[in-house]
């Protein structure tokens, strides 16, 4: 591994990278699977926290190989075998993750129909499930009619709505007209979150929806804060 | 909303309906006008069309999502990208704002003037963020 902002003579981004990080992205970058497997779950077995590994490793090596991709340092292909690989681990730790004796809360996240980037996404719903809440993650490019089908069928507590790539806001904002317009599912809070909305903090104001997120554990604040005021009340 | 960030009012329902509906003839129109340009399109062989009516049709909805919602933020991240990624797929800048510059002709030509007064700020603002990025 190189040093000065280098791994295998790729630039890396300015953004600064923990040890941890550095090693689980030299690995996939490597194409080492195996070794970037053990490496996390070793770290686990030691007494890391999950939280701290999906923030400090998993997100940040996410945002390293976007960079390494748009810089055209790596391939499509190797883009998408480092988010396999970071998805298979996470699902590795969901034992680790899921809470037995959880809250009385159900939270349904997905991606606006077109949107195929749901690792952000996913990530979110397992801070959840840490969290103690139910979560029914429906994932990336769900149409809106099914989604709606869901909330009415679900009833969660809070609806997550992801979208990362700009031009997928308009689905956005129907799906959350679209809910927000139903007899059924009216009142059905909604949370909206993903690079697209980070892009444009004030945006989610101009849509009906209730709150807004930057990050995972954002999210989980913020939808608990959602609540307080119910339970005071 | 950022110092950098222009205010643009959103555009109106009826705005974007009649945009959505003429997408089509937008792209292909602004497409086909820029494959006359050949020191635009050469270094794209054959994928020339193909390439250029992806992009055409991406900056579209990319400015979709702005004009719908009054945020060129968007746009700010969207020309960022752009100006980033594009010269490694041998799009050049220049060439992108000539496309935009073509659009917004082709848009005049196919809108109504009240619909492309409302349209019209967005693509300049595009146009004149990537030429302030590209040519600081």
């Amino acid at each position: 591994m190189d040093d000065n902002g280098k791994i295998n003579s790729l630039e890396l981004s300015e953004k600064p990278i923990q040890p941890l990080s550095r090693d689980y992205l030299a690995l996939l970058l490597k194409g080492k699977r195996s070794n970037a497997v053990d490496l996390i779950m070793e770290t686990v077995e030691s007494g890391a926290e999950i939280s701290d590994i999906y923030l400090d490793v998993f997100q940040r090596t996410q945002y390293e190989i976007g960079y390494l991709w748009q810089t055209n340092q790596i391939s499509v292909a190797q883009e998408h075998f480092s988010t396999a690989v970071t998805q298979s681990i996470m699902a590795q730790l969901y034992p680790h993750i899921i809470h037995r004796n959880g809250k009385d809360r159900e939270i349904v996240i997905a991606c606006v129909g077109g949107e195929l980037h749901e690792l952000g996404a996913r990530m979110v719903a397992d801070f959840f499930e840490m969290d103690g809440w139910q979560t029914y993650f429906v994932g990336a490019n769900t149409p809106a009619e099914s989604l709606l089908e869901t909330i009415q069928k679900q009833k969660p507590d809070v609806f997550g709505v992801s979208v990362t790539i700009s031009y997928h806001i308009p689905e956005a904002k129907q799906l959350i007209d679209m809910i927000k317009n139903d007899p059924e599912s009216g009142n059905q809070k909604i949370m909206v979150g993903g690079r697209a909305f980070n892009t444009a903090p004030g945006l989610w104001k101009k849509f009906s929806a209730d709150a807004f997120a930057k990050n995972m554990r954002d999210a989980v604040s913020t939808a608990n804060g959602l609540f307080i005021d119910t339970i005071r009340n | 909303m950022s110092e950098k960030q222009q205010a643009l009012k959103p555009i109106s329902e009826e705005t974007a309906r009649k945009l959505l509906a003429a997408i089509d003839e937008i792209t292909n129109e602004t497409v086909s006008r820029s494959m006359k340009y050949k020191d635009e399109i050469e270094q794209h062989g054959e994928k020339a069309f193909e390439l250029l009516k992806n992009g055409m049709y991406f900056t579209f909805k990319m400015l979709f999502a702005a004009m719908q919602t009054g945020e060129t933020g968007l746009l700010d991240d969207q020309a960022e990208w752009a100006l980033s990624r594009l010269p490694h797929d041998n799009v050049r800048p220049v060439n992108i704002i000539k496309r935009l510059e073509r659009m917004k002709t082709v848009v005049a030509e196919k809108m109504s003037r009240e619909h492309t007064q409302e349209i019209s700020p967005y693509i300049d603002y595009l146009i004149q963020k990537m030429s302030r990025i590209s040519d600081p």
